[in-house]
Formats: C-alpha cells, sequence, structure tokens
C-alpha cells in the first residue's frame, strides 16, 4: 500500500479516467492501476463499443454519459464523481495505455516534498517513447502559447497525467468539453493561486494509441475552441 | 401594392407574435415590436428611407435598408449563438448528472454457490 504521507494512502488517491471507445485496453488500463491503488473511476462518454462493461469487469467505477460530450466534460464528471467520493487526490490518467502507473508514485513523492496544489507529468523532463517528429513540434508551439496565455512556465502543456489536491480539485471547472480543455486547465491554475510543479514521467506512444489519439491538425480546432471559449467569457 | 399588404401583413404578424411571447425579456419583445412597426413605416412611406439615407450620408434608401438588415442580421444570430452555447452548458450539467447518478460500482468477485 502506497504510503508517501500520512494523507496519501492509495485509498485517497482516485484515479478519473476519461474513456471513448477504448474497450481493447480500458480492462488492462484499470487492472494496470489497481496493482497499487484501489480507486478508479472511468467515465464512458458514450462509446458505441464495451468501453463501460470492461472497464467495469476490471473493477473501475464506471460512470456513462447519455450521448458524447468530449475528454474535458467526461474529466469533470469524473472528479465530481470522486471528490464526492471522498477523494483527498484526483489523478487524470489517460485510458489508452500511454500512461505508466508507477508515475503516480513519483507524482505523490513530488507533492508531498514541495506541498503542490497540482503536480503535472511531463514527458520533456522525461521520456516519450515512439512520439512522431510532427507531434514533437505542435506540442513545442503549444508550450508557447500556453506560456503566452497562462503565464506558467511548463515543458508539457498537452499531457493528461495530472496530480491534484482535493483542493485544487475543488477550485478548478472544465467547461471546455472537448481537447481545449487542457489549455483550460492551465488557464486557471495561476489565477487560483495554486502552486504547480512539473514532474518527469514516460509516456509510451504505441501503434493503438497514435491511431487512437487526436491528429497534430486537431491543433487548429483546438484553437479554435480556446478563443471562443475566451469571446464567451 | 399587393406586395406592400403582405409585407404589412407579415410584420404584423410578427408583432402578434411577439407580443404573445411571455417566456422573453420584455425589451427583446419591445425592440422586435419597434423594428417591425419602422418596417411597416417604410413599406407604407417609402420614400422615407430615402430621406433618412441622405441624412446619414448614404445614396440609397434601399441600401440603408441592406445595411440596417445586415447589422440586424449580425445581432440575431451572435445572440442565437449565445443561446445554443448556454443551452450545450446546460446540456453538458444534465448528462452529467445522469452519468453520477446511474454510477456503476466495481463488480465484486462472483462468490461460489452451496452445494445442495
Amino acid at each position: 500500500m502506497l504510503r508517501t504521507s500520512p494523507v496519501q494512502c492509495s485509498e485517497s488517491v482516485w484515479f478519473v479516467i476519461p474513456a471513448y471507445n477504448e474497450a481493447q485496453v480500458v480492462g488492462d488500463v484499470v487492472r494496470g492501476i489497481q496493482n497499487a491503488f484501489h480507486n478508479v473511476v472511468v467515465v464512458d462518454d458514450c462509446s458505441s463499443d464495451a468501453t463501460g462493461d470492461n472497464a467495469n469487469k476490471a473493477g473501475a467505477h464506471v460512470l456513462r454519459h447519455p450521448l458524447n460530450l468530449g475528454q474535458g466534460a467526461a474529466l469533470q464528471t469524473g472528479i465530481i464523481y470522486a471528490l464526492g467520493q471522498g477523494a483527498q487526490f484526483v489523478v487524470t490518467f489517460d485510458a489508452d495505455g500511454q500512461h505508466d502507473v508507477q508515475e503516480v508514485f513519483k507524482m505523490l513523492e513530488v507533492q508531498a516534498e514541495t506541498q503542490a496544489d497540482v503536480v503535472l507529468g511531463s514527458r520533456f523532463l522525461g521520456e516519450a517513447k515512439g512520439m512522431p517528429a510532427s507531434r514533437r513540434i505542435v506540442l513545442r508551439a503549444a508550450t508557447i502559447f500556453t506560456r503566452l496565455t497562462s503565464g506558467l512556465d511548463l515543458s508539457d502543456v498537452h499531457n493528461g497525467l495530472r496530480l491534484m489536491t482535493r483542493s485544487a480539485a475543488c477550485r478548478i471547472r472544465l467547461e471546455q468539453n472537448r481537447m481545449a480543455h487542457a489549455s483550460e486547465f492551465l488557464d486557471q491554475l495561476k489565477p487560483l493561486g495554486m502552486r504547480v510543479v512539473e514532474a518527469p514521467v514516460t509516456i509510451s506512444y504505441t501503434e493503438y494509441s497514435l491511431a487512437k489519439g487526436q491528429r497534430s491538425s486537431a491543433s487548429f480546432r483546438i484553437l479554435f475552441e480556446i478563443i471562443a471559449g475566451w469571446l464567451r467569457r | 401594392m399587393i406586395i406592400k399588404l403582405i409585407l404589412i401583413a407579415l410584420l404584423g404578424t410578427c408583432i402578434v407574435y411577439v407580443s404573445m411571447q411571455k417566456n422573453r425579456p420584455a425589451f427583446i419583445s419591445n425592440a422586435i415590436s419597434l423594428i417591425a412597426v419602422c418596417a411597416i413605416v417604410l413599406v407604407v412611406f417609402p420614400d422615407l428611407s430615402t430621406i433618412a439615407a441622405h441624412a446619414i450620408g448614404v445614396r440609397r434608401g434601399a441600401d440603408l435598408v441592406i445595411y440596417l438588415w445586415i447589422v440586424t442580421s449580425f445581432a440575431l444570430i451572435i445572440n442565437l449563438q449565445l443561446k445554443l452555447l448556454n443551452m450545450h452548458r446546460d446540456i453538458t450539467d444534465l448528462a452529467r448528472q445522469v452519468a453520477i447518478g446511474s454510477a456503476r460500482t466495481p463488480k465484486e468477485e462472483a462468490q461460489p454457490s452451496d452445494a445442495d
């Protein structure tokens, strides 16, 4: 059982996994997490396959959106659920197998040492196995953009592996339903006065995750969603 | 002359319909009614649009009407877009409540049944 600090027992850590048509891998992802942690909630974003069933059989709590809303909406739903279950720490984790649960131990250690509100995984401080060159270029550009908009000097601004304290999770509110939620998340941290640190993590790109994941060209759509979000305010 | 009657009838119907809408803020109903009344006046006295156009530096009354229509259309589109965004937010909140309310907890391991 994990005991990095008296507060950080595995019972107090909740994993939130947004998932859409990940029946092939979600069971393995959930089981991998549950080798070390107890509480996993998978938010099935109206998948057309057996994502929800496979996640539930593997031992996860499963919430199912009645219509497809997007990863941002699924994350917020999962965070609200985890907080309702008494989570003291919330970890956002991808369903496609790119993340390694062992990295979360390091992130919890970093949180315990720094008392950060949010610990962000960074593949550029760690390792990005099999990352296409085009993805690297787009992510570097996103880093520069995020430095300008959020005021945060981060090395990896589009990493789904994040750790938040309960207090941080209660204050952050994701209203961007689709992929622009990643930028929206970062944009909220400085105005909320949160202490943010990065931790090196390994992201493993597989044939499955590359085929399943968003294309680099989707960055234009994300930029449009970000601008639309500013106008809405 | 027939076209004037048709336009006046349509605009009049618009005024009646808007005034019957109780779930709309009063200033929006009033604004729409005012625009419709102005449109009826211009239909009955088309030269007024030319006088108004000249007063503000537009060459023809028809051009002024078109410009006003473009501005009004943009305002309507932006208003609709904002309503759509709010509706989308409401749908998200509702879907979230449904998802959380019907949460499935982890399946317990099947217990071996007792033999008879």
